[in-house]
């Protein structure tokens, strides 16, 4: 008898959420599920599918090249992005949560990059970059530093870190901003505790603000890895994957496999592949925070 | 009542026929060609005054964009009357494959046929022999270019003056020289997009693939009959690594830097490009006029003369699944005379399909200075096997090993011809 009045309000609930869940369903869920399916067919992207079973994983990992060198490339971006980005994120957070004098001006200043998109920062940073004519290169000869005017897209030593540092520089202020709104929840209260225990800043940091960051420093790192896997169009527009394939990431070469080769159902295995990895990045990133929080 | 009726719905029905009668055709055509946007609605314009046929031209560039809005709707089966083709085999092949494309043999009437070069007829013929080799099931003539293009040599007239150079160079040691008194000069000598996936990489290889192994031995090396380890093949790989020790790139030519962009600034002496990038200059740098074209020079132990990659530029279909095919396909006759091509040379600044407009071509014109080598070039559609274009992009990066000084020219063809067994075993499966 009370049960009844329950369910019927769960079918009303039901109701309320059944557009979002439609949306979510066509939109999220079944592209993700067709998308895996296509990895087991040869597909041009336009008439019938072939089956070829697991034909397309074997492929992309054991007989092609193609896919573990843009892997380690974006892994490289990966990781700078984890080290001096959120460093750098996290170091400008703290700055400014110090009530430093034109806080709200920094706040803003560091958020522009990231409010631009990367197809506008990629041509942005080719102009400032380009070897002969680029701003960079014409500072540096001007103040004497000539020897250090290089090509910086066209060398293998120094166009990946340079993509790199385009990509913390675009990317730096989402870590920012989420940073500073962790640092400004955590209790003032605390802070001078500590102070009056006689501790100092390093102090401070190292056992008050770090430990009570640590979600939003797993969390910023989890999105900076899967943002700088999945890099793409920074490179498309800035090097082309070059040079010689020095900038290749997976998304580059599921778009080339795509689109140029005709080979959807290949590029969407390596979609599925690429989307494995970071799955398993996320998860060790959980567990590791977890390890850290109980320790 | 049941008269009142049955007039009613009698005169509706005369209403709708001639509503149905009276509205014209209308046709509509995509495109992804931004600088020839206007003349095409211009061309539109005046076939519509002499048919009363509408064409609506819309642009939708660029070329990548363009491309993924057509396959969306050709899945959507939501594709226009007019198609412009985007010139890869593999796609060409998919659209004819799925019946998405008109045939257009039956159509093609002596006086048409006669008016376009019968080598870039050849260029979208689907023959007999081809259907296996792409998979497409009826033989025929899928689509039609509306204009020409032609790869050359572009170089700065004003920058060959001041470095002391009168002449263009004819031989490929003469080249190398050119590129020496250049940089003596404090000048730039060459800039090309040898970054990434550009085809600019692959294309000036060609030129020497050709001057050294003919177009057969090109088109053996391509079905794997001639290896990439061949001498002459490591020959032609070579001419990279002599203009990088003769100090003639630009800095940071694998890094992006864009030659169209560059080149009419007037900071540097040569550039690798196509002749419709002279209709580009007119709108981007109208003031640019310090500029000509030479030949690739032939190097001394090639036994051929080098072969400009090159032939159609622009193409078009006719959407199979149309309501208005015979409009459509009169459309594409219209485009491809005498008068608008003559009107889409002019405006455009690119070499027209028509061989009679073609012929009534401003002589001393940039553009006319093309139009002699129109019979040396090399338009490889479908003289090439499908997984060719994978391995040209294992040629372009290759290309910028050698450039980087990272791989020698034996190196590189070694690989290629380890990638080219990975690829034909992968295509084989």
């Amino acid at each position: 008898m009370l049960k009844r009045p329950w369910k019927r309000r769960e079918i009303v609930y039901l109701f309320f959420v059944l557009p979002a869940l439609i949306f979510f369903g066509v939109f999220v869920i079944y592209p993700f599920i067709k998308n895996f399916l296509i990895t087991f067919y040869s597909w041009d992207g336009l008439n019938e599918m072939k089956f070829v079973g697991l034909t397309n994983y074997k492929k992309a990992l054991f007989q092609s090249p193609d896919f573990w060198k843009p892997i380690k490339n974006a892994a490289f971006l990966a990781l700078m992005g984890i080290t001096i980005q959120n460093g750098l994120a996290l170091l400008l957070a703290w700055i400014v949560d110090k009530e430093l004098k034109g806080a709200k001006f920094y706040r803003v200043i560091f958020f522009i990059p990231p409010m631009l998109s990367f197809v506008v920062i990629a041509f942005l940073w080719k102009w400032i970059l380009e070897p002969n004519l680029g701003i960079l290169n014409i500072f540096l000869k001007n103040v004497g530093l000539g020897k250090w005017a290089l090509a910086w897209l066209g060398m293998r030593e120094t166009a990946l870190p340079t993509v790199a540092m385009v990509n913390i520089w675009a990317s730096f202020g989402w870590g920012f901003v989420m940073f500073l709104a962790a640092l400004q929840g955590i209790e003032r209260d605390i802070y001078e505790a500590a102070r009056i225990d006689g501790a100092n800043h390093f102090q401070e940091f190292w056992k008050i603000t770090f430990p009570l960051l640590l979600p939003i420093i797993t969390s910023v790192s989890i999105l900076t890895i899967l943002g700088a896997m999945q890099q793409f169009d920074l490179i498309y527009v800035m090097t082309g994957g070059g040079p010689a394939g020095a900038t290749e990431v997976p998304v580059n070469q599921m778009y080339m496999q795509a689109f140029q080769n005709g080979m959807w159902g290949y590029a969407t295995t390596l979609g599925v592949l690429l989307g494995v990895i970071l799955f398993i990045i996320s998860l060790l990133q959980l567990q590791i925070k977890k390890w850290l929080v109980d320790w | 009542m049941k008269k009142i009726v049955s007039l009613i719905l009698f005169l509706s029905c005369i209403l709708s026929v001639t509503i149905a009668v009276a509205d014209p055709v209308k046709l509509v055509y995509w495109h992804y060609f931004t600088d020839r946007d206007a003349v095409l609605r211009k061309i539109a314009a005046d076939f519509e005054k002499q048919t009363g046929i509408q064409v609506d031209v819309q642009n939708y560039g660029p070329p990548e964009a363009y491309d993924r809005r057509l396959s969306a709707a050709a899945r959507g089966k939501a594709l226009p009357d007019l198609i412009t083709i985007t010139l890869n085999i593999t796609n060409y092949a998919a659209y004819v494959r799925g019946g998405h494309f008109l045939d257009l043999t039956p159509y093609m009437d002596k006086e048409w046929k006669s008016s376009i070069p019968e080598n870039y007829l050849r260029g979208f013929t689907f023959t007999p022999e081809d259907m296996s080799v792409y998979g497409v099931k009826k033989a025929g003539l899928y689509g039609l270019p509306v204009d020409a293009n032609c790869m050359a040599i572009f170089y700065n007239t004003k920058l060959f003056e001041k470095a002391g150079l009168k002449t263009v160079p004819k031989t490929w040691d003469e080249f190398i020289t050119v590129g020496s008194k250049l940089r003596a000069a404090g000048i730039d000598p060459f800039v090309a997009n040898f970054y990434g996936q550009q085809w600019e990489n692959h294309t000036f290889w060609m030129n020497y693939a050709f001057a050294y192994l003919g177009t057969k031995g090109f088109t053996d090396l391509t079905f794997g009959r001639v290896k990439f380890s061949d001498p002459r093949v490591v020959k032609s790989f070579k001419i990279f690594a002599d203009m990088r020790d003769a100090k003639m790139y630009m800095k940071g030519i694998t890094g992006g830097i864009n030659g169209e962009d560059i080149f009419p600034q007037n900071k540097v002496g040569m550039f690798w490009f196509g002749s419709w990038e002279i209709g580009v200059w007119k709108q981007t740098a109208p003031n640019f006029q310090d500029f000509d074209v030479f030949y690739p020079p032939k190097p001394a132990d090639a036994a051929n003369q080098c072969l400009l990659p090159g032939g159609p530029g622009a193409a078009i279909a006719v959407n199979a699944k149309g309501k208005n095919t015979e409009a459509a396909v009169k459309f594409v006759k219209y485009l491809t005379s005498k008068v608008p091509q003559m009107m889409y040379a002019e405006s455009s600044q690119n070499i027209p399909v028509n061989l009679t407009a073609r012929k009534e071509m401003k002589t001393g014109s940039k553009l006319a200075k093309f139009v002699p080598w129109m019979g040396s070039l090399y338009y490889g559609m479908f003289q090439n096997p499908p997984m060719w274009g994978e391995i040209l992009s294992k040629v372009n990066v290759e290309i910028q090993s050698i450039i980087l000084g990272e791989k020698t020219p034996e190196q590189v063809c070694k690989f290629l011809d380890e990638e080219y067994e990975r690829i034909k075993k992968r295509y084989e499966e």
